[in-house]
């Protein structure tokens, strides 16, 4: 039987991987914490005065009725937090098991709607962040001048070839009428 | 003779294109398309019938064309089966007949049609019957098809592309147009597809007056309105099939992004309106399929769009009002042109309008059959009048184009009065307007168009056209000996082979579609359904409105299987899961295999010979191996233990903080569903570490638990298993080497023994060491953050240890007889048959598959039961060889190998399997491929029975 690594590519080191192409930006990065929250999710956004849907280097994104993804990007406020069950709700440390892909850029977009069947631009703020992209589960956020896809490490080096195959190939500015919007509604935006 | 008029048509003429057909040069024009520049040039014949390899043209402009089929050779691009009524022509385009053996003008097989009345429809079936159809199947097969995929051409396709709009309008014509910008005035997105190059449909080449301009006039109007209003158009872009939740597919063409030039979107709309127009129906008359016989819109198009003069005299030929004004522009043209109106009460104010023009009229009459073979000789009357044509355009009617309507199971109606199906009741989120709805009166169209779009009548466009009749049922052939009148031409089906489905009891819809073949193929009936049934309802005597129709099926148009596949080819096809650690096991030069959707090393090293050592190592010195991939799913809060204790099939509320346990879960039916270890962290916080390839469906069942039956405030799963890389390091001399990896646990046996965890910590992170062993050595498990684990790895390689692969790590659980779900259980094994009976006799609480052990099944004597199974001599056995007991001088199977090893560390073949009562039975002959095999069949451990390796 075949050498199977040889038929996959080897992962991307994630400290270094950047993708850039006219209009597109695609940048890695590992967040410095995140915790999947379930439970009295209204207490715990209180006790670490974050907001649904609020944007910065801290932020929570809903997964479902009673489940929450908390992000610190840098780490900051992450003090005093128990991993298990305390105060009615369930944490868990997550911060190792996702990569943060960025895309940005006006080509942006345009890529994204290779990716996913989602109407990227009006979505509110209350529905699930969670959703397939390229076929894999990921966790969608906006940013300015773009997304962030929160994709889980094992399958990022999938994305990741997916996202330089779209951004060399598919997701070149679109031809005159398709429209394309240069807005940037705000849906679960959060700020880097 | 056909030639291309010297003024006119959407062509531009000083930028001539170069291209060749069956490698004769020809020349056509930018904006024309294949079929209009082949008929420019006056090729004729441009390719062979499916069956009979009779010379047939050009038939239609459009999707339908049944004949123009042709192999496309442009640069790197290569299209087996090019629609030449569609495809625009390029520079240097090398174009093929597919059917014909040579070309298409001189087939090697053309004698095949003078076999014709010994080869009717099911004359393969019925012939070729002995020794067994299957001997000649190969030979018929390679007759049949349409073009050959080129291996050396093939080409990848552009990822999917989705939109979301809220009204997907499918094709602008009038009434597509119309809605579209009604829709977009009252603030709605609309997203407006086109199959065609440029906008407006029939308008590009009918003569109508709307809004007090010309339709062309217009539609150029409408264009800019409609980017005004911020419609987003798809032009050269099919609408395939609809779906569930107004979900739309669409195939696009000339895609600079797409190496193939295609793409699929994926278009999800709160409404879609089918704007599709409808299909020019054929008349039936002998040798209809003749080079020169087309439909009569198609004629206008050629005419007006492209400038293509037909011929010198044309026969048109029609049951309804729409051919006259063909007739007029086709005399204007310079032909000679003499119309036949089956009707004999033709409108009057029409017949005079087509004299004065200097068209030869002739009234209750029809086409009976054509003369000539490779061309247009003459016609036949039924009323015994020969007429000499060159070209005959010839119209039955319309057929309202309702597939997309049929696809969101919309059923429609056959209406008598016109002799065509038009949509029935309507569907939800589902619109359907023009003449696909059966209108044909323009400005009614336009109107109701408008309201469909959201808008007012009044604001409608207006038009005022007459009301003609465009539609009427078609007028049944006259039949008789020599009269081959075709219903379908891409799969040569003549009203003869319906007549004889009829007689042989085939009379049903369906069988006859299946029978014939009729409304197959890629063109699946555009212009030969109705007339089928018409044929069909007049030789069983019913009416069409109680034949039913057959079901309307994606996709309208044939798309290419890798425009289909887009992105997911090659590594992006089924992407696997990958390892935090993979490029340092990469460094060791690992050797990977794809395990249940997860990509890790099967050894290390070169080749297979490294298994051998690597097992030697584990069970003399200590090994590393890199279990990642485990699960790692918390369950956490005040009733997790209770949810894990109905979940699992070995009781979990007893374990102890600290400590872990091994058990098995089970499906409803009592099945084994997957084996692990569950770890107790705090009082209120577990971690199931089930195998990998079922870390989705265990936190699914998790999940699915605990929503059915607990409180939903009281206990929740978290899937962490990407967060955490597992190293497991392994073997006598493991608990060195684990203490010198600065995890600030003390390994004390008394105080850390087998079976459970520890905190720990790991380059300043939290950490966890639980004691659990895969091998049957002394073991230890070390989850650490996922971006150290790399690190942690070549901590241990420093310390000594030695890295171990899966197949090297399957040998070793294989001495101990641990199991792998999934491998050494089937679809029938529960837990009793791998000795796990304690928890089904002792427990008296409920939990997952319970009452499914206590069924007489799961009670039998003779159940297969998990064993070890010791082969005589040196060679071990294959998996899924079976074990057989010879009863009355047959062979019965009494179970099989699922496992088959040789120990490095026994010096011995070893193997597992599931066996009909287990042990006891002694010995057992085995047998694979006509090898046989003696076997003792022993308890399923083959080292260290007591387990004290796991201490030493």
């Amino acid at each position: 039987m075949l050498d199977r690594g040889l038929f996959w590519s080897p992962v991307p080191d994630w400290s270094h991987a950047g993708i850039r192409h006219d209009g597109l930006s695609i940048a890695a990065l590992a967040p410095q914490a995140a915790w999947l929250v379930s439970g009295n999710l209204a207490a715990f956004l209180e006790r670490r005065g974050v907001r649904l849907g609020d944007a910065g280097d801290r932020y929570a994104l809903r997964l479902a009725p009673d489940r929450l993804l908390f992000v610190s990007v840098d780490g900051a406020d992450t003090d005093g937090v128990t991993f298990g069950w305390s105060d009615g709700c369930a944490v868990t440390d997550v911060s190792d098991g996702f990569v943060l892909l960025d895309i940005t850029g006006p080509a942006a977009p345009e890529l994204m709607r290779l990716g996913a069947l989602h109407d990227f631009e009006t979505r509110s703020d209350t529905a699930s962040a969670a959703m397939l992209f390229a076929g894999q589960r990921v966790i969608l956020a906006r940013i300015p001048q773009g997304w962030r896809l929160h994709v889980e490490r094992p399958s990022a080096a999938a994305i990741w070839q997916w996202l330089q195959r779209a951004a060399s190939e598919w997701a070149k500015p679109p031809s005159d009428d398709l429209g394309q919007s240069s807005t940037f509604p705000a849906t679960q935006q959060v700020a880097s | 003779m056909r030639q291309r008029l010297a003024h006119g048509g959407a062509i531009d003429r000083d930028k001539p294109l170069r291209f060749t057909f069956d490698d004769t040069a020809y020349e056509g024009f930018a904006g024309d398309t294949i079929a209009s520049a082949l008929l420019a040039n006056g090729v004729g014949i441009v390719g062979r019938s499916f069956k009979y390899h009779r010379p047939r043209g050009i038939y239609t402009a459009g999707p339908e064309e049944p004949n123009a089929i042709l192999d496309l050779r442009h640069g790197a691009r290569h299209d087996p089966n090019a629609r030449a009524t569609l495809e625009p022509l390029a520079d240097g385009m090398a174009l093929r007949s597919i059917h014909a053996s040579g070309t298409a003008e001189n087939d090697r097989l053309a004698f095949v049609d003078r076999l014709a009345r010994f080869i009717p429809s099911a004359f393969y079936y019925k012939t070729f019957m002995w020794p067994s159809w299957t001997a000649y199947e190969h030979r018929i097969r390679a007759l049949a098809g349409l073009g050959r995929v080129d291996p050396a051409t093939r080409m990848d396709s552009a990822a999917h592309r989705y939109a979301e709009a809220e009204v997907c309008v499918v094709g602008a014509g009038p009434s597509g147009l119309a809605t579209a910008l009604a829709a977009a005035r009252q603030g709605q997105r609309v997203l407006l597809v086109e199959e065609q190059r440029e906008l407006g449909g029939s308008l590009r080449h009918r003569t109508t007056v709307i809004d007090g301009v010309s339709g062309a006039e217009w539609v150029a109007r409408y264009e800019i309105a409609l980017q005004a209003a911020g419609v987003q158009t798809l032009r050269r872009s099919t609408a395939l099939g609809l779906y569930d939740h107004n979900v739309l597919t669409v195939v696009q063409k000339d895609v600079p992004t797409s190496p193939n030039g295609e793409r699929i979107w994926l278009v999800r709309a709160n409404r879609i309106i089918v704007a599709t127009g409808a299909i020019e129906r054929p008349l039936l008359f002998a040798n209809n399929d003749r080079p020169g016989v087309m439909l009569a819109d198609a004629a206008l198009v050629y005419l007006r769009r492209y400038a293509v003069k037909l011929g010198e005299r044309v026969v048109v030929a029609t049951n309804n009002d729409s051919a006259y004004e063909i007739a007029i522009a086709l005399r204007h043209a310079g032909s000679d042109v003499q119309l036949v109106d089956s009707r004999g009460n033709a409108d009057p104010a029409l017949s005079a309008e087509a004299r004065s023009a200097g068209v030869a009229m002739s009234t209750g009459t029809m086409v009976e059959a054509v003369v000539g073979s490779r061309v247009v000789e003459a016609v036949m009357l039924s009323n015994g009048q020969r007429v000499a044509a060159d070209v005959v355009a010839h119209s039955g009617g319309w057929t309202p184009s309702v597939h997309l309507y049929c696809h969101a199971k919309g059923r429609p109606q056959w209406d008598d009065a016109v002799g065509s199906y038009r949509p029935g009741a309507a569907v939800a989120g589902v619109d359907v307007v023009g003449a696909a709805a059966g209108l044909w009166d323009l400005d009614t169209i336009l109107r109701h168009a408008a309201e469909a779009g959201g808008g007012s009548s009044e604001a409608a466009p207006r038009s005022d056209s007459k009301v003609r009749q465009w539609t009427a049922p078609t007028p049944l052939p006259a039949t008789g000996p020599g009269k081959r009148v075709w219903v379908d031409l891409q799969n040569d089906v003549t009203a003869d082979d319906i007549g004889l489905a009829v007689r042989e009891n085939f009379s049903a819809v369906e069988h006859l579609k299946r029978y014939t073949t009729v409304g197959m193929g890629t063109d699946q009936g555009k212009t030969s359904n109705v007339n089928a049934l018409a044929v069909l309802a007049a030789g069983t005597s019913r009416k069409i409105a109680d034949l039913g129709t057959t079901t309307f099926r994606p996709p309208i148009v044939p798309v290419s299987m890798a425009t289909i596949a887009g992105s997911e080819r090659g590594e992006l096809q089924a992407p696997i899961r990958r390892l935090p650690a993979e490029n340092t096991h990469r460094g060791e030069r690992a050797y990977f295999r794809d395990y249940g959707g997860v990509l890790r090393p099967a050894w290390y090293g070169a080749d297979a010979d490294a298994i051998a050592a690597e097992c030697i190592a584990a069970r003399t010195n200590a090994v590393v191996f890199d279990a990642s991939s485990l699960g790692k799913i918390d369950v956490i809060g005040p009733q997790a233990a209770a949810l894990l204790n109905f979940v699992y099939y070995t009781p979990m509320s007893s374990l102890a903080v600290g400590r872990a346990r091994y058990g098995l879960t089970l499906s409803e039916a009592g099945i084994v569903a997957d084996d692990g270890v569950v770890l107790r962290l705090g009082p209120a916080h577990f971690v199931v570490s089930c195998s990998s390839s079922h870390v989705a469906s265990m936190a699914a069942a998790l999940e699915a638990w605990r929503q059915d039956r607990f409180d939903l405030a009281q206990v929740f799963v978290h899937d962490a298993t990407a967060h955490w890389a597992t190293i497991a390091i392994s073997g006598p001399k493991a608990k060195g080497i684990v203490s010198g990896l600065g995890l600030g646990v003390a390994l004390d046996d008394a105080k850390f023994p087998h079976m459970s965890v520890r905190d720990a910590s790991f380059g300043g992170r939290p950490a966890r060491v639980a004691r659990v062993s895969f091998t049957g050595e002394r073991g230890y498990e070390i989850s650490i953050p996922a971006q150290l684990g790399g690190q942690l790895w070549q901590r241990a390689r420093e310390a000594g240890a030695i890295p171990l692969g899966i197949e090297a790590l399957g040998a070793l659980r294989a001495e101990k007889g641990y199991l792998y779900v999934g491998q050494d259980t089937d679809g029938e094994t529960m837990p009793h048959d791998l000795g796990f009976v304690g928890p089904r006799t002792k427990r008296q609480d409920a939990y997952v598959g319970d009452r499914s052990l206590f069924t007489p099944a799961a009670n039998k004597p003779d159940r297969k039961r998990l064993v070890g199974i010791l082969v005589e001599g040196e060679a071990s056995i294959p998996i899924g060889a079976h074990a057989i007991e010879h009863i009355a001088g047959r062979k019965r199977s009494l179970g099989y190998v699922t496992s088959s090893y040789q120990s490095a560390h026994l010096g011995h073949p070893i193997a597992l399997g599931l066996i009909e009562g287990g042990m006891e039975r002694g010995t057992v002959e085995i047998e694979h491929l006509g090898q046989s095999y003696r076997a003792r069949l022993v308890s399923p451990c083959f080292l260290d029975p007591k387990g004290e390796r796991l201490n030493a």
